[in-house]
């Protein structure tokens, strides 16, 4: 309250010594010499110019509302430097890990996002640093094993038509396009000739709530 | 991380302590850390044309945050991440913040009141002693349009000199060109709302994926949704939006031409012509002895077939005759959208490039309709509106006006105030002519309001010469900005600039859609917004008896009293936007123009009765037509031009001295010339220096390795750039962006200053250069 009431004595002060008072509307006649916000000495043509909502603050017109961010998450997450980084540019590329935890992949969680911007590739907001080290992060406490479910199948275009084993192992067999090679070990002969549908699921949109089977 | 309860209990107490202890600013600080306490307010991005519609977050009168807007009916929340880092970017520690004058050769300190008397000092001087054509104007379309527009109006109007000019001549000029000619006015006559609707997208020299990277995901969610979405890409570097490419073209540099007859030969020769739309809408033109002459069908069909065969196309360019025969048989049957940008605008035939892409979608009808139009994609937020609409260039004036019709200067000078015969007819210089009579002193003194000029110019090294080499009788140069930057070394007098945010105007995107971005924070130290300044030295031209008294003093207060005259120069225009008063820009998210009342929606597409108001009513109304007619009111006899075009090559082909041909362009995390980029730590790590890109099978040969220092040379001036090698460029050519500052990467002292004949838009994309390791 103290702190308060020298800080008025000394702006009234101030605005008495400038002899330019406390206006706030600019428009107002304006002496020949006078003042801006900050104090500096400003021609009097150039204060008559501001807009009248420039010292009101914003206009109430504008005003929307907003997301809820938490301090610290004003800025998208940069990406480090990996070999899987560098090369990715589609969203897939991305999601083949992101969205499935492959490789201990922090598994994304974009909460209250829109889906269109889910659904942008990634890079258009996270910006690849090279040189700049993996983050060590402690991986998301869970009830289950890591290995305990198969991996999911991306929503990307490429898998949302894919319905039969040949289709997926068109690519997971050969690596063509850089998919990942299929290795299953140790499974029942019957489970590998079946759809592979059968037990791997498919995102069907990078919905903003979606989380990792893991976190379940 | 998680606190226990008895952990959280202690420090909440803490905190309730130190906030009564030290009263309401600690208590804030509280608050802030909650990060429930920041306003959001709707803006529009300030990069590039698209225009993303984005919320701002406040607190304190400072920017923190930014988020796309969700409600923006356009881009629906997507925003790219340079955008996501302006807050760091308007709150950058090296922003200019207050003028400074060339003393002694450096530049010093001084006040507002000195440093404007200077520089109306030196106008009023050079107009008197060495007439009103000794001045110049130099804007840019990051510029708000009011102030555009009160610059335009200032320096034709006020002054008399048609030396006004601005940024855009360097990205858009062969666009304007492509459509004035083709179809009698400017502006794309489609919308973004055609993304939602189109089946095949051709992609024609724009790098989509970084430049434009909410457009691109836009086109990419479409795809990924529908299967039989295609997309043709015609590009000589191979670049990230091949990754969703169906079909790849890539022709060699400067030879595309051959590539779009011979799309429109396959077309005509298989019969998939929309004859009934050629008949009721399209003439076919040729320039014969410099003078266009009328055509019919069958000479454009001999035309084609005589020299554009996909066959002969594949020898000239080296697309592959079937790739140009699948391209042309997806284009016809649609619907499709065409989308383009530097790669064919940056060129000496830019203007008949972009002719030829119009005849695509001429002959085939792929025009007017939801998901088929040609679109030109714009580099920076306010080309279209700022610059282009306003008629801020050299030739022309306000809303599709020219200064060569006398009518359409009577109309300005009515408007403005002037005295009759004040617009001079002839065009001033444009801006590479502008820029080499400032080098032979014949201009004396120059305005730049940013942009970069010293650094974005071809040929760099020659104008900044022009711009900042002591000479006797050297001409002065004012350069406003908000950040030092290569131009601002070269001035002799440098003002600080309000940003964007700091405050409050209008921008015009590619789709014809006006925003308003309020003034969510103050401008740091004396730094004031570019149309204080104008109206500050318009003021002081008056008083000095150059420009007429009250001219411009007694009109306009804020920016709210341009808009309201801009309305009025828009009024029975083909850019009506009388309806768009600042109240209703304020509420909602930008309305696309025309909209000349206040009740009409917008228009998505121009040219089609039922949507386009100008059919219903003023100059172009036409009450004979049906709902969904296409009608070109602004083309000669109301047909578009399809336009016979010769083949020609670029102004410096590669040759034996210069056998590699370079081309430049962008990278996603940065801007043109990196002034605003660059200053966000997480940006300018992405790309900390520039590259360039080299064919492997040309570096084995040169032995130049990824990461080696390369000197490319040409016959203006060279560069040392560490190689990247990289199959995206084709064998014989390389890519470099012109992001960066430093001496040794300045790649645009190596560029080429030739420009189109029509367009007058320089060279960039294709000159030739020679590689070695440094």
């Amino acid at each position: 309250m103290k702190r308060s009431g020298i800080a008025l004595v000394l702006l009234l002060a101030f605005c008495a010594s400038n002899g330019s008072g406390c206006r706030t509307d600019s428009r107002a006649e304006a002496p020949l010499e006078t003042r801006d916000r900050i104090g500096h000495v400003v021609a009097a043509e150039a204060t008559t110019t501001q807009d009248p909502d420039r010292l009101d603050g914003v206009d109430p017109a504008v005003k929307v509302a907003g997301p809820r961010i938490r301090p610290g998450h004003e800025y998208p997450p940069t990406l480090s430097d990996t070999k899987w980084h560098r090369d990715a540019w589609s969203h897939n590329d991305c999601l083949r890990c992101h969205e499935t935890g492959v490789g201990d992949a922090p598994q994304l969680e974009h909460v209250g996002l829109p889906s269109i911007l889910t659904e942008a590739k990634c890079r258009t907001c996270h910006v690849f640093i090279p040189g700049s080290p993996k983050s060590e992060r402690e991986p998301a406490p869970s009830p289950f094993e890591p290995w305990a479910f198969p991996p999911m199948i991306p929503a990307s275009s490429s898998h949302v038509a894919t319905w039969q084993r040949d289709d997926c192992l068109m690519c997971h067999e050969s690596g063509l396009r850089d998919a990942p090679r299929v290795v299953h070990r140790n499974m029942p002969r019957l489970l590998l000739e079946v759809k592979c549908r059968t037990c791997h699921v498919q995102v069907r949109a990078v919905e903003a709530t979606w989380r990792s089977h893991r976190q379940r | 991380m998680t606190n226990s309860r008895r952990e959280f209990m202690k420090t909440s107490a803490m905190l309730s302590v130190a906030a009564f202890a030290e009263g309401p600013r600690c208590m804030s600080n509280v608050l802030a850390k909650s990060g429930d306490d920041i306003e959001w307010v709707k803006s529009v991005c300030r990069f590039c044309g698209t225009g993303c519609g984005v919320i701002l977050g406040v607190r304190d009168r400072r920017l923190v945050a930014l988020r796309g807007d969700p409600k923006h009916p356009t881009t629906k929340g997507l925003v790219c991440a340079k955008s996501l880092f302006l807050p760091k970017i308007v709150h950058a520690e090296d922003r200019l913040q207050h003028p400074m004058i060339r003393k002694n050769g450096e530049l010093q300190r001084a006040s507002w009141e000195e440093a404007m008397s200077l520089v109306a000092e030196k106008f009023a001087t050079a107009i008197q002693k060495h007439g009103k054509d000794s001045v110049a104007y130099y804007g840019s379309g990051q510029a708000m349009s009011e102030e555009s527009y009160l610059a335009n109006r200032l320096f034709k109007g006020g002054i008399g000199t048609n030396n006004v000019e601005g940024n855009p001549r360097l990205c858009m000029a062969s666009a304007v060109g492509g459509y004035v000619t083709t179809f009698g006015k400017d502006e794309p006559m489609g919308c973004y709302d055609d993304i939602e609707h189109a089946k095949v997208f051709f992609l024609v020299g724009s790098n989509t994926a970084e430049c434009h990277p909410t457009i691109f995901d836009q086109i990419l969610s479409r795809k990924q949704k529908n299967h039989d979405v295609l997309v043709i890409v015609l590009d000589p570097r191979y670049q990230p939006v091949g990754s969703i490419a169906d079909i790849y073209m890539q022709p060699k540099p400067g030879m595309d031409l051959a590539v779009f007859h011979a799309i429109a030969q396959v077309i005509v020769k298989e019969g998939l012509c929309d004859m009934e739309f050629i008949d009721k809408n399209v003439q076919f033109k040729i320039v014969e002895n410099g003078k266009p002459e009328q055509v019919d069908f069958a000479t454009y069909e001999k035309f084609l077939g005589d020299h554009f065969t996909p066959e002969q196309a594949e020898l000239i360019t080296g697309v592959p005759a079937q790739d140009i025969r699948e391209a042309a048989r997806l284009i016809a049957r649609g619907p499709t959208m065409s989308l383009w940008t530097m790669g064919l605008n940056q060129r000496t035939r830019g203007v008949w490039a972009n002719n030829l892409m119009h005849n695509m979608h001429l002959i085939t009808g792929q025009i007017g309709k939801p998901g088929a139009t040609p679109f030109s994609l714009t580099g920076q937020p306010n080309a279209c509106g700022g610059v282009r609409d306003t008629g801020s260039l050299c030739h022309i004036l306000p809303y599709g006006r020219s200064v060569k019709k006398a009518k359409h200067r009577e109309e300005m000078e009515k408007l403005w105030g002037s005295e009759p015969g004040t617009i001079p007819a002839k065009p001033g210089l444009h801006t590479i002519e502008m820029f080499r009579a400032l080098g032979r002193d014949e201009i004396q003194a120059m305005l730049v309001l940013t942009t970069n000029p010293g650094h974005s110019l071809p040929n760099c090294g020659e104008h900044r010469d022009a711009m900042g080499k002591p000479r006797p009788n050297k001409p002065f140069v004012c350069v406003i900005d908000a950040y030092p930057t290569r131009t601002t070394e070269l001035a002799d007098v440098v003002l600080p600039a309000a940003m964007w945010s700091e405050k409050s105007g209008v921008f015009g995107m590619s789709e014809r859609r006006y925003q308003y971005h309020p003034q969510v924070c103050d401008a740091p130290g004396e730094a004031r917004s570019d149309f204080d300044v104008l109206l500050d030295f318009a003021k002081r031209l008056e008083d000095a008896g150059v420009v007429p008294k009250g001219y411009v003093s007694s009109k306009f207060k804020t920016t709210d009293d341009v808009w309201d005259e801009m309305r009025e120069a828009s009024k029975n225009t083909a850019y009506d936007f009388y309806g768009m008063t600042r109240a209703r820009l304020k509420k909602e998210r930008g309305v696309r123009w025309p909209a000349p009342t206040t009740d009409h929606p917008g228009t998505a597409r121009r040219f089609v009765k039922g949507d386009d108001p100008c059919l219903d009513a003023g100059p172009y109304a036409d009450r004979s037509l049906a709902e969904g007619d296409v009608k070109f009111y602004a083309a000669p006899d109301h047909r578009a031009i399809v336009w016979l075009r010769p083949l020609e090559g670029p102004a410096e082909p590669a040759d034996e001295e210069y056998p590699f041909s370079l081309s430049t362009g962008r990278v996603l995390e940065h801007w043109h010339t990196g002034t605003m980029t660059m200053r966000a730590p997480e940006l300018r790590a992405a790309y900390p220096e520039p590259f360039v890109e080299i064919h492997t099978a040309d570096a084995r040969e040169l032995g130049i390795r990824s990461g080696m220092p390369v000197r490319i040379q040409s016959r203006r001036g060279e560069a040392v750039i560490k190689a990247r090698v990289v199959d995206m460029p084709q064998r014989g050519t390389v890519f470099v962006p012109f992001c960066w500052e430093d001496d040794a990467g300045f790649i645009n002292r190596v560029t080429i200053d030739a420009y189109d004949p029509g367009s007058k838009q320089p060279e960039y994309k294709i000159c030739a250069v020679q590689l070695s390791l440094a």
